[in-house]
């Protein structure tokens, strides 16, 4: 990554280095709450979308359907910690709406992988 | 950046219906890690950057602390919907074991993880091993077939690297999606396995 490019990075994230989703595992899924609207370019809100930058949109615009975080920053071309930064900031306005993180750091119980294991069984 | 709103939204707080799973696919350079991703992944895997401080990179490089640049780590992934209420996503280790904070991100939380192994180089897998090993992580190992070929059979492989007995070893091609998709499935038995035995 060339010097240039990060410091546009911390730019977008307003030199802000932590951030509410500082901590959420990277394949926290992601998806706009209003995103039929969104998709239109049209605010849900002209308030909720106050102070937001173009990324922000396009975060938006992408989690039409859910995207994890890793997804985000790839898409957005920006590094995971930015991705995290602006997941943060849409959060905090109720734009998005995210999997649940708080069980994704432990080990999955048996149920679950055997979920798991049938459906890849069934690909 | 204006200042977050201050009074609570009712919509913040819901949570998706959606659940995660990750697996880690490790292994030297070149053993073929975004090649078994692509073989199942219904995206074209992605590409996705950590930075790497100046500061880490000065412990890493203590006769050239003064160097002030940013290392971006990169790591490939893929995606697989399983159900309307869970997404597999499969995530390549960064090249470099110097990168270990990258894994830690990758490993927190995952399913297990596979050992994509070149048997020609094989000494490029002893960091993923003792890696899984110390943190209890479930794997298994994968031999990837090159040329249709193995340079050492799993026997080998398995006492070259002090494998445990318990641990699978798979031969496979990771181009072919049916090899990948087994490998997968041998992973989350073997991982049920040590659940229920754990």
């Amino acid at each position: 990554m060339s010097e240039e490019r990060f410091v546009r990075q911390f730019a977008i994230v307003g030199k802000r280095a932590r951030s509410n989703a500082a901590d959420f595992p990277l394949d926290t899924l992601v998806q706009a709450v209003q995103g039929d609207l969104l998709a239109n370019g049209q605010p849900s809100s002209p308030r909720d979308h106050a102070g937001l930058r173009f990324e922000h949109l396009s975060l938006l615009k992408l989690c039409n359907t859910p995207l994890s975080i890793a997804e985000i920053g790839a898409h957005l071309k920006v590094h995971l910690g930015v991705a995290r930064v602006l997941v943060g900031d849409v959060l905090d306005r109720g734009l998005v709406a995210l999997s649940d993180t708080t069980t994704s750091n432990d080990p999955l119980d048996v149920d679950s992988l055997e979920r798991l294991l049938d459906d890849l069984k069934a690909l | 950046m204006t200042s977050r709103l201050s009074e609570p939204s009712s919509r913040s707080g819901s949570t998706l219906g959606v659940k995660p799973l990750k697996i880690v696919v490790a292994g030297g350079f070149a053993a073929g890690k975004t090649t078994f991703v692509d073989a199942i992944s219904e995206i074209t895997p992605l590409t996705t950057e950590a930075a790497m401080t100046g500061l880490s990179i000065g412990v890493d490089n203590a006769g050239d602390v003064s160097t002030k640049t940013t290392t971006t780590v990169a790591m490939d992934f893929g995606r697989i919907t399983l159900s309307e209420s869970s997404m597999l996503y499969l995530f390549g280790t960064p090249g470099q074991d110097r990168f270990w904070f990258m894994w830690d991100e990758i490993t927190k939380g995952a399913v297990g993880a596979v050992v994509l192994m070149d048997t020609r180089r094989l000494d490029q897998s002893f960091g993923a091993i003792d890696y899984f090993e110390e943190r209890g992580v479930p794997y298994i190992v994968a031999l990837n077939t090159f040329d249709g070929r193995l340079a050492h059979d799993p026997d080998a492989v398995r006492s070259a690297l002090a494998i445990g007995p318990q641990i699978p070893i798979v031969v496979l091609d990771a181009r072919d999606r049916q090899s990948v998709k087994t490998a997968l499935v041998k992973l989350v038995e073997f991982a049920i396995m040590r659940r229920r035995t754990a």
